[in-house]
């Protein structure tokens, strides 16, 4: 107890060096709050955005293997056709013996089948841009379709060919369907219906609803899931005057004359915005119709000739897991015109600018913590060096060095703890502009370099385009940016709340007391090797 | 009356001296309680060193000093110079930062003493060597060399030791102040019955003593 009264008579009785101390311990601490404040705010917004949005992979085909391969036999183009229809869906047993996976917590997997609906106009996407020119008689009708970008996807399989060309076809009259098919030179699977139907197995499979990228905003999802019953989109119901309670025929594509009913039991609306999404870019969602697997099955039942596209998704433990279940599953027997794909490039690049400011945070917090670390062991050599008199008498009146060196030691931690608390208030004070000023530099950036991307495409300066008279240019800009480049979706988080609480007290706490023993070590040292005989000897 | 201290063979050296050059060999003397003594000698015949050697503050000499019959080399030397020695210098050795009366006190907190109000015992320390009250809230650098050697005493004698070993305890103090001192120092050898002493070249001191004993160089 003597030697915490007498490191305080110390230290209030030699001010000005314990205050010199004290600034260098202010001046750590605040830096170390801050960063700390950084540090934790961001892994706390990361662990939340993956929190809500989980590392999910799924399996779809590997087209650049197919295509590889096929032109490694100098294939025709009437045998790649052949070799992309031949490859069929992924079946159920397969998606169950990868789902016992150490590396997931949960799979679930759906039935994505395209179907077309009578009386049913189909919302369309901006992106692709028609020019349609119907000519109606008895029997046949003509459309001709436009893009100004073009790409096969699962929700428009209906989609043409890439590369922008045009293409004319003439088909079999339907006047009971609202969209009429188009040429099918590509893959005769993706050719079917303008709606898809998505059937799920149990609500804990509707992801978008479960992370609230979808929401019911009239009536309510099936509860039984073997019911003849579907949930649309706000869009489409909009579109075609739906409302909970009617009901849609849906048409199978390939024999108009089979058809099934289903009743509206919610609608449902899209909180994101769907371009952001890869798989959705070119398309639009609101065609997407939620359904359970049992309706889609009694679809099935009614023609051989349908293929249904199952689609698992595969919740990943975390990002690690993503390369060793990718490994796994092919081990399993996944065939190489599989692949694994997640969305952890996504997630990765919508909290890119926060991990960049963390791992500022945590440089800048290595490098104050080992200049600070420096500077106080050098003025505790200091220090000591002046105190070897104090030090020779004590030792000569019979103090243990161990005590001498704990006197010493509880000077320097009375003074780090004051520091440390005044550190920390003013480093509570500063956390949040200063994070927030470092986040919005590094949006900044980080939308500059897209511009500069946006600018090489021939797309201008985004800024300069936001014109509201030309909105398809400024949607046109609006989705390049959302593309992944991978620095995509730079303000998904745009703000830290850097906030210095009891988690980063407690690390202040012990970066002090670390940082106190390190440069005390030094000064025990000396005050080890020092004879007091010898001491006194000097001083005489 | 037996020795408490007995000086048994006791040679040194110092660390980088010729082999055969010693500060001196074969030291033999003894002390006793209620003596004073001093031990003269020329500069560098080892007055110090042997103060050093019985203070345990050196440990690495020839022979053997034996203290209440028990060899130095193996006690424990922080305990023996806290309760069993009290050791007064020229240069007083008091820490600057702290009161009079602190300075004694933290003699006595290293000492371990319970049950003791040492803020009375303080007073009353200062009060036996001849220090006012009063000055025991004062810092040490503000008093005097005859005071700040009286705070040194009254320091020493905190825990009650049996041996007071003074090293030229009036080496700065004027002639009447260095008598004072003295009368101090007697005092506690034959009423305190404490073994008291002092390294000295002072003729002055030598004769104010029970017994002198005489280093020559290299003995």
């Amino acid at each position: 107890m003597y030697i915490f009264k007498n490191a305080i008579k110390n230290i209030t009785r030699s001010k000005g060096r314990n205050i010199l101390i004290g600034i260098i311990i202010i001046v750590i601490a605040a830096a170390s709050s801050i960063t700390l404040a950084i540090r934790e705010s961001a892994n706390n917004i990361v662990s939340a955005y993956q929190e809500k949005n989980k590392i999910e992979a799924t399996i779809g085909m590997n087209r650049n293997y197919l295509m590889e391969k096929l032109r490694e036999d100098n294939a025709s183009q009437e045998d790649m056709i052949n070799a992309f229809n031949s490859i069929e869906s992924i079946t159920e047993e397969e998606i169950e013996k990868y789902g016992k996976s150490d590396y997931i917590s949960s799979f679930y997997y759906t039935y994505d089948l395209s179907v077309d609906a009578k009386d049913l106009t189909e919302a369309t996407d901006s992106l692709v841009k028609e020019k349609t020119e119907v000519t109606t008689d008895t029997t046949t009708t003509t459309k001709k379709t436009t893009t100004t970008n073009g790409s096969n996807s699962r929700n428009n399989p209906g989609g043409p060919p890439p590369g922008g060309k045009s293409s004319t076809t003439t088909t079999q009259k339907r006047t009971t369907t609202t969209r009429k098919t188009t040429e099918k030179i590509f893959n005769e699977k993706a050719q079917d219906g303008a709606f898809t139907l998505i059937g799920y197995k149990s609500y804990e499979n509707m992801s978008k609803f479960v992370n609230g990228d979808y929401t019911i905003t009239d009536g309510e999802m099936f509860s039984d899931f073997e019911s003849d019953s579907v949930v649309i989109s706000e869009e489409l119901a909009s579109l075609n005057e739906l409302k909970v309670g009617d009901k849609i025929t849906f048409v199978d594509p390939k024999n108009d004359k089979n058809t099934y009913e289903a009743t509206i039991t919610g609608i449902y609306k899209e909180n994101t915005d769907s371009s952001n999404n890869m798989s959705t870019m070119f398309t639009n969602s609101a065609n997407e119709i939620i359904t359970n697997v049992s309706f889609v099955k009694k679809i099935l039942l009614g023609n051989e000739d349908l293929s249904v596209t199952i689609t698992p998704t595969f919740i990943l433990n975390n990002k690690e897991s993503v390369e060793l279940f990718s490994t796994e599953v092919k081990e399993k027997g996944l065939s190489d015109y599989y692949m694994i794909t997640s969305n952890i490039d996504e997630i990765e690049s919508a909290t890119k600018s926060v991990d960049n400011v963390k791992i500022f945070a945590t440089t800048f917090l290595i490098i104050t913590l080992i200049i600070g670390g420096v500077v106080l062991v050098v003025i505790n050599m200091i220090n000591i060096r002046e105190r070897k008199y104090e030090i020779g008498v004590l030792r000569t009146i019979g103090m243990k060095k161990s005590k001498v060196s704990l006197q010493f030691m509880s000077e320097l931690l009375i003074v780090s703890i004051f520091g440390l608390l005044i550190g920390a208030g003013i480093g509570s004070f500063l956390s949040v502009p200063v994070s927030n000023k470092l986040l919005a530099n590094e949006i900044e950036n980080a939308n500059a370099k897209y511009d500069d991307i946006g600018k090489n495409f021939g797309r201008g300066d985004i800024d300069n385009n936001h014109n509201e008279n030309n909105s398809n240019e400024e949607n046109n800009n609006k989705s390049f940016r959302n593309f992944d480049f991978g620095i995509a979706k730079v303000n998904e988080v745009d703000s830290i709340d850097a906030i210095v609480d009891f988690k980063v007290l407690g690390e202040l706490l012990g970066i002090g007391v670390l940082l106190t023993f390190v440069s005390s070590l030094a000064s025990m040292i000396a005050i080890a090797r020092f004879s007091p005989l010898q001491i006194l000897k000097e001083r005489s | 009356m037996s020795s408490i201290l007995n000086v048994k063979n006791v040679s040194y050296r110092y660390k980088d001296a010729a082999k055969d050059e010693y500060v001196f060999k074969d030291l033999n003397i003894s002390f006793e309680l209620g003596k004073s003594y001093a031990i003269k000698g020329k500069s560098g015949s080892g007055k110090t060193t042997l103060l050093s050697l019985i203070s345990g503050l050196e440990k690495k000499y020839n022979g053997e000093i034996l203290y209440d019959g028990k060899n130095l080399k193996k006690m424990n030397l922080d305990k023996y110079r806290n309760s069993d020695i009290g050791i007064v210098f020229q240069s007083y050795n008091l820490l600057p930062q702290f009161t009079a009366e602190e300075n004694i006190i933290l003699s006595m907190d290293i000492n371990n003493l319970k049950k003791v109000n040492k803020k009375q015992k303080a007073i009353e320390l200062m009060e036996q060597v001849g220090l006012k009250k009063s000055l025991a809230k004062r810092r040490v650098l503000k008093l005097s060399g005859g005071e700040q050697q009286r705070i040194a005493i009254a320091r020493s004698l905190s825990y009650n030791p049996k041996i007071i070993l003074a090293d030229e305890p009036t080496g700065n103090l004027d002639k009447e102040t260095e008598n004072e001192i003295l009368k101090i120092f007697n005092n506690l050898a034959h009423k305190e019955n404490k073994c008291v002493i002092i390294v000295t070249h002072s003729q002055n001191v030598c004769n104010n003593v029970d017994k002198v004993y005489d280093l020559l160089k290299n003995v």
